[in-house]
């Protein structure tokens, strides 16, 4: 299998990115024997809980009106049709339309390959960034006991983390590591790949790197330090440094060779945003091609719009449109692989419906997610006259949209059709998966995203 | 009231447990007793006030019928028992909670069908730690487990122990200092404090590179900014007596400052300065009339620099920076670009004690600047020389300097636990410089000066700085106070201007409260998340703080803490005091519809003949002010304007009545949108919205949008006393006022002249010579009825109907109360242990009693600390306690604190710095910081950096650590500092390779480093660069001292040098 994938990354590289040839046809033969194998995840978590109803605009609830809104409402002009007569997308976020229409690979005017979600949260919802942003993180919410990451824990129940090969399979491009590829066997976490380096030129650099031990005799430099016996064995965090440092230096050599192929040039014309999400949506893309990772997490913040939110032109226009144009990015960049993407976003929660004294939103509950990727369902989901009534804008607590759909049913979408993981395991990514879904049935309805 | 909101709920179906359906409560148990009855039992959380189990029939349908109520007093988490009489008829059967006293009407009410057992807090009860064993026993010895980390026992391991968490890490010194003093007399020494303003005391800061002086007031000047001065370019020495008064300088060249070349922003561009005939300095001078010199003040130097000068006053020195030699030569470089002392920075220098050089008549002052390197790509030179009024106040240069400082007093300060906890509360309570930065360029002082890239350049430089000055004031609290009382740390950082803008309560009105400063001051400063506080709580205490918003101030008029909290300014910026109307609202005016120019030249040009005495008005109308349309409250309406004209040119004829104040004098001017001002024929003043339209703007011109229509311009006549007739002599004040569009649908036109004083403590809200401070805007003050935790022993009513200043109380009793709230005690020991102690506990591992039982039992010991002072919640007595250092037997001197917490980045690069005796910073500290992930004073989200392990330990972080230690350990300025490693390794006598992992592994490690770490470590020595051996004692001098620094960079890579 590691033979095949290394044919597989050649073939790319040689077919460079050229429209309409898919290897990941041949691929899909290749790995036959373990689907799911060589699909991939770059998620997008937007920091501070992004207001839902100013993202896909529930036109048809009467409730959204400039009196709720005073300042923040969009009118029709300042939004773009879904279709489906109910639903509208801030305009801010015209780039995203590429990927909902889809003209460029199909031809076909109408949803393509994205899935547009609103009404998504869980039950009890903590208003509390911090804690409701770890409870998506981790996949489970309201429990502080769950150390590590849902990704993590996906990687984690398919492969052998302590393998080297796995030692890359999953990155975050962050300054920290992101609680959702948290876990025991430390994810790299940078900045820039071609940042990511000891002082010095290639000679030094290699010396203070330094060896495993091997033969019995110690190792040397870096490298030895961290695989050698501490003194604090059994100090708390003595295995966690230790590793840590060993995932670091595994990531030096994996980040050398993929920065030595050269600058990087996305293909099919595909245009990051200026913006340091888009930086590191670029280099997601790198990573794609370049190495074997397969999850990938960034972060965009920002979304904590408490005061002065502004409309398509103003502070939230501008962080959607950066998400837009990175999704757009993502979808030109990578059409060499795209069936085996998905693109998501996720944020902590949505925003009250009325607005505040400071021309901004509160913390609410419900919000919408973006779910991009070649195997995705396009279209309007929870946003429809059948699904949303005149006034649901106020249906919690008479304050908050209320949810339809809890996260984690988007994500056992994900990790069972996309990663092809059996259905049981869900309870092992997102503990309490299963007995959440008998609870609040209709929260875990599949959408049928994918 | 009648309210019910279920908010929490759980399902049986007929004695089946099938959900959790909220996650709370959790339903343990359903059985039938003797009699038939149903039981269930349910646990639920504290925060609910009453509960009710509700029963629905077969088919199952929306009605659920509410069986059985009862009230819950929410303090406590609970076990309900609730007894169901008649269960037979029902298929579904299910608890809810709801957070109101207001008890739902019930089949069953009587307290015999629900019983509440409430689950003991630990935090106010005593004993019950829940986990059952050895909880309370912290001065016992935990048994001894192989396993287990080993507690500090020696006397060398408890200084180093000691020192890695109440200091930032040992250094020699300290150690020293420590093995002089003994353990507990350097905790008892560390335990007093010093305040800030004795900073120049700490050996290595000097205050100058951190702060910088304005005065407030009227400045007086001797030579102004942008000045005409005569300059001699250096290419050769000037005559000797170039620096003095009667020095005839014939041939040298004229030009206003700034001079210079390179930045773009020099008003004489010296271009031929970096060519083949190039010239390294400028020699310059300046010569000015003093009348009185005896009763000269404050006399003061503000210069822009680059790199370096030397200022003489009549050939006397009296400042000088960044230059050597006595003068320097024409050809001498100056020391080290002077980086951000540009036009947009300056520098000032208290020259006072020069004031004796002055004379009376002609002075000069003569300045020689000089640049880096004849290839240097720039030089400025901008100076301004002036006396004021008053000695000034001191603010923070900039972002850069206060980060550079925070790490300056990390370093070096002897007061070394106050900066630690001072770098927490400001951790604790952190703030985003940026936001600062992006609200004051939105407010409307600044927003409307900003027409021109020069003035936005000087304006960002301004916002810049005083929102840097928002966080260094701040900063200082915390610091003076970083062992006091909680309750002073709290109610400081709710009215500290920079938590109020930052978390918006400088928007939470009266009409649409905001909530944010509201959830977070619970959530993360005070309560600890969720704990005993529900989402009602957060919405009125959101309306106790409706109001609160900042101001600038004097600073001579500052009110100190806490009267600046409790008893806050309630008037804007510039507060009227008194005032007199001259010509008021309804007085008679001239004006004319400005359907053509009122004045047009013989080409058709607008001029300004029509502002001037004497003009001809007699084809003008009669009318009185204001003047306008559209919005209902002029006297005078001009209807016909929509679609015909969009302009209105108006005269009044004043006289000023002898015994006028004309400092006093003020033109107030309502406007919708725009207008320019005349008086007596000369432009005195303009909307902002008509800037750069033309002198005068043409009758056609529209004019852009004045967003805020009831903000009045104010244009002070006392800078126009030139212009200024007395009585009997006519004045004559003309305005020409313009709209939008020919379509806008209003117009206003309200000028008034009155006689104004201000309030002491006023300043224009745009002026840089003031701070910004709290204030309480009583009419945005929502004055309901608020009740805060309600149901509970802590409940809090706040009476309705607090008007005026005192509506203020709201929110300053809940704050107060917070401080004798157990939530609050709990939550800041838990955080005080994880910074001092051990991450190992948590809110909810103290709450679920799975933390170790040795730190559940030291938290106990916080909170009673907490309490034992005559006002709760003493630092002080807290740290004194966990620290224990009379019997040395807390949780803080066992191995579950022993070298077992990992440093924070600010920890990493502080304890390195004092491990390796760096003697002082550069201006590269603040890059570090963000390198290394850790923007003191930058964090975008409020719950500050982690104090957790798991928030440092990650691949980018560690290599981020260790290229550090590499820059410092080479010598790279990038790595914030100027460290020579000749002189450290020469200072401890540290020859050798096993001396230099020696002196580490004994001051760092207390000697733990491992056998074969220590040959690792031995080892790079004695291999070359190709990785193959070579033994360090055979290489020559200059490779030994290589690999030596290589070997301290090693060192400090280990991951034994990542725990504290």
């Amino acid at each position: 299998m590691k033979s095949s994938r290394r044919q597989f990354l050649r073939r790319s590289a040689l077919f460079g990115g050229a429209l309409g040839i898919h290897p990941f046809l041949l691929n899909d033969k290749l790995n036959a024997a373990e689907p799911g194998d060589n699909k991939k995840l770059i998620f997008i978590f937007q920091r501070g809980g992004n207001d839902g109803i100013n993202t896909v605009i529930p036109r048809g609830d009467s409730e959204y009106n400039n009196t709720n809104r005073r300042s923040l409402y969009l009118p029709e002009s300042d939004a773009l049709d879904l279709g489906n007569g109910f639903a509208q997308l801030n305009s801010a976020m015209a780039p995203i339309m590429s990927l909902y229409n889809s003209t460029q690979l199909t031809g076909v005017e109408g949803p393509g390959n994205l899935a547009v979600i609103h009404r998504v949260g869980y039950a009890n919802q903590s208003r509390s960034h911090f804690d409701s942003q770890e409870y998506w993180e981790k996949g489970v919410p309201r429990d502080k006991s769950i150390k590590d990451g849902m990704f993590y824990r996906q990687l984690a129940e398919t492969r052998d983390l302590r393998t080297v090969e796995n030692a890359f399979i999953a990155a975050s491009i962050s300054g920290s590591q992101l609680s959702g590829l948290r876990g025991e066997h430390p994810f790299p976490n940078f900045r820039e790949a071609d940042d990511f380096a000891f002082l010095g030129n290639d000679e030094q650099k290699g010396k203070f790197l330094g060896d495993l031990p091997r033969d019995g005799k110690n190792g040397k430099g870096v490298r030895g330090l961290y695989s050698s016996t501490s003194s604090l064995a059994n100090s708390r965090y003595a295995n966690l440094v230790k590793q840590t440092g060993q995932a670091m230096t595994n990531t030096l050599g994996t980040l050398k060779s993929a920065v030595d192929q050269g600058p990087y040039v996305p293909a099919n014309g595909a245009v990051y945003p200026d913006s340091n999400l888009g930086e590191k949506l670029m280099e997601a893309a790198m990573l794609m091609k370049r190495t074997p990772v397969r999850v990938v997490g960034v972060n965009k913040g920002g979304f904590d719009t408490h005061g002065g939110q502004g409309g398509v032109n103003g502070k939230h226009g501008n962080l959607l449109g950066d998400i837009a144009q990175g999704f757009q990015a993502l979808y030109l960049d990578l059409q060499d692989q795209w069936e085996d993407i998905i693109v998501v976003t996720m944020t902590e929660f949505g925003r009250t419906s009325k607005e505040n004294g400071g021309g901004g939103t509160d913390h609410a509950e419900a919000s919408t997610m973006f779910v991009g990727g070649g195997g995705v369902n396009g279209g309007v989901y929870n946003c429809d006259s059948t699904t949303w009534l005149d006034g649901d804008m106020f249906s919690k607590r008479g304050r908050y949209l209320a949810r339809l759909t809890d996260f984690r049913a988007i994500f056992g979408e994900i990790f069972t059709k996309h990663f092809g993981n059996e259905p049981a395991l869900l309870d092992s990514i997102m503990p309490g998966y299963s007995e959440a879904a008998d609870d609040i049935p209709g929260d875990f309805r599949q959408l049928g995203i994918l | 009231m009648k309210r019910f909101a279920p908010s929490a709920m759980a399902l049986v179906l007929l004695g089946l447990v099938i959900a959790n359906a909220e996650d709370r409560p959790r339903i343990t148990g359903v059985s039938m007793n003797d009699t038939r009855q149903l039981v269930i039992q349910a646990e639920v959380p504290a925060g609910y006030r009453h509960a009710t189990l509700q029963a629905n029939g077969a088919p199952v349908d929306q009605f659920w019928e509410t069986m059985v109520a009862g009230p819950m007093t929410g303090d406590e988490a609970a076990m309900l028992t609730f007894t169901l009489p008649d269960p037979s008829s029902f298929a579904l059967v299910r608890v809810t909670l709801g957070e109101s006293t207001t008890i739902p009407t019930a089949k069953h009410n009587d307290e015999r069908w629900l019983q509440v057992e409430y689950v003991p807090d630990r935090g106010s009860g005593s004993g019950g730690t829940g986990s059952g064993g050895n909880g309370g026993s912290a001065g016992g010895n935990p048994t001894q487990d192989p396993d287990a980390n080993p507690a500090p026992t020696s006397k060398t391991e408890k200084i180093g122990h000691l020192l890695n968490r109440i200091a930032y890490g040992p250094s020699k010194a300290s150690f020293e200092k420590v093995e002089e003093l003994g353990i507990e007399g350097y905790i008892e020494d560390q335990l007093n404090t010093r305040p800030m303003d004795t900073l120049e005391s700490v050996q290595s800061i000097k205050a100058d590179d951190y702060f910088q002086t304005f005065v407030p007031g009227e400045e007086t000047y001797f030579i102004e900014e942008g000045a005409t001065w005569t300059f001699f370019k250096g290419r050769s020495e000037p005559p000797s007596n170039w620096k003095d008064v009667d020095f005839i300088p014939t041939f040298w060249e004229k030009g206003p400052a700034g001079i210079g070349y390179g930045d773009g922003d020099d008003e004489t561009v010296l271009d031929d300065m970096g060519g083949s005939d190039g010239y390294l300095s400028l020699y310059t001078r300046h010569t000015f009339d003093v009348e009185d010199p005896a009763n000269l003040e404050n006399v003061r130097l503000r210069i822009s620099y680059d790199d370096g000068f030397v200022a003489y006053l009549n050939g006397q020195e009296f400042a000088r920076a960044n230059v050597a030699g006595n003068p320097p030569a024409f050809d001498d470089s100056a020391q080290g670009a002077a980086g951000n002392v540009d036009n947009s920075n300056p520098n000032e220098f208290n020259v006072d004690d020069f004031r004796s050089l002055m004379r009376e008549g002609k002075n000069v002052l003569a300045v020689q600047v000089h640049n880096q390197s004849r290839t240097s790509s720039d030089l400025s030179f901008s100076p301004a020389f002036y006396h004021a009024p008053s000695p000034g106040f001191q603010t923070i240069r900039g972002l850069d300097e206060l980060q550079e400082l925070v790490h300056a007093q990390g370093v070096y300060s002897d007061r070394q636990l106050q900066v630690v906890l001072t770098d927490f509360w400001e951790n604790h309570f952190a703030t985003d410089v940026n936001k600062l930065e992006d609200h004051l360029e939105k407010r409307e002082a600044y927003e409307r000066l900003m027409t021109s890239d020069a003035d936005n350049r000087r304006l960002y430089a301004q916002i810049a700085r005083e929102a840097a000055q928002m966080e260094f004031q701040e900063y200082t609290f915390f610091h003076d106070h970083a062992l006091g009382y909680f309750g002073d740390l709290l109610l400081y950082s709710a009215t500290s201007p920079a938590m109020l803008i930052y978390l918006d309560n400088v928007g939470n009105l009266k009409e649409s409260p905001n909530e944010n400063y509201a959830r977070e001051i619970l959530e993360l400063y005070a309560f600890g998340v969720d704990n005993r506080y529900t989402q009602r709580d957060i919405e009125q205490l959101a309306k106790c703080f409706t109001g609160w918003t900042v101001r600038k101030v004097r600073p001579d008029a500052l009110k100190f803490f806490p009267d600046i909290a409790r008893a806050p300014y309630t008037t804007p910026s510039l507060a009227i005091e008194r005032e007199t109307p001259i010509v008021d609202l309804g007085a008679g005016w001239r004006f004319i519809k400005g359907t053509q120019e009122p004045s047009a030249n013989a080409s058709g040009e607008p001029t300004t003949a029509w502002t001037e005495p004497g003009f001809d008005t007699s084809g003008w109308t009669e009318g009185a002010s204001g003047i306008g349309y559209g919005d209902g409250d002029d006297a005078t309406i001009l209807d016909d304007m929509r679609g015909n004209y969009l302009t209105a040119y108006a005269r009044r004829e004043f006289v000023l009545e002898a015994g006028l104040d004309y400092d006093e004098l003020v033109l107030d001017m309502a406007y919708d949108d725009g207008y320019v001002a005349y008086l007596n024929g000369v432009e005195i003043g303009r909307s902002y919205t008509m800037r750069n339209y033309g002198s005068p703007p043409a009758f056609d011109r529209s004019s852009r949008n004045h967003g805020n229509e009831t903000a009045h311009d104010t244009v002070f006549l006392a800078n126009h006393l030139d212009l200024l007739k007395p009585a009997p002599e006519i004045n004559v004040l003309a305005v020409q006022v313009h709209n939008t569009s020919l379509n806008s649908s209003d117009l206003t036109l309200g000028p008034r002249i009155v006689s104004r004083t201000y309030t002491d403590d006023s300043i224009d809200e745009a002026s840089s010579g003031g701070l910004w401070s709290f204030r309480f805007q009583p009419e945005q003050h929502n004055t309901e009825e608020k009740i805060l935790f309600e149901g509970t022993p802590h409940q809090l009513r706040i009476p309705a109907e607090r008007t005026g200043a005192a509506g203020v109380n709201d929110a300053i009793e809940v704050i107060d109360a917070m401080i004798n709230h157990p939530s609050t005690r709990e939550f800041i020991v838990i955080k005080l242990v994880n910074k001092l102690v051990s991450d190992e506990i948590s809110l909810a591992s103290y709450h679920d009693a799975t933390a170790p039982p040795e730190l559940i039992a030291l938290v106990d010991q916080g909170i009673a600390a907490w309490t034992s002072t005559a006002r709760p919640g003493h630092m002080g007595t807290i740290v004194r306690t966990l620290l224990d250092p009379t019997d040395q037997k807390s949780a803080f001197w066992s191995g579950i604190a022993y070298r077992s917490k990992v440093k924070s980045a600010v920890e990493y690069v502080n304890s390195t710095m004092r491990a390796l005796d760096v003697p002082q910073l550069n201006d590269r500290v603040s890059e570090v910081n963000e390198d290394l992930g850790m923007t003191i004073f930058e964090r975008e989200e409020p719950d500050g950096f982690p104090e957790e392990a798991l928030g440092w330990m990650d691949t980018q972080g560690l290599l981020e650590r260790i290229k550090f230690g590499q820059a410092l350990t080479q010598g790279l300025t990038s790595s914030g500092t100027s460290w020579d490693p000749a002189s450290f390794l020469q200072k401890h006598a540290l020859t050798t390779p096993q001396d230099v992992i020696n002196h580490f592994n004994q001051l760092y490690f207390q000697s733990h480093l491992t056998e074969e770490n220590q040959a690792i470590l031995l080892d790079y020595v004695n291999t070359d660069t190709a990785c193959l051996p070579s033994l360090w004692s055979n290489q020559s001098n200059a490779i030994k001292r290589n690999r030596l620094r290589d070997l301290v960079g090693l060192i400090l890579a280990s991951p034994d040098f990542q725990f504290q």
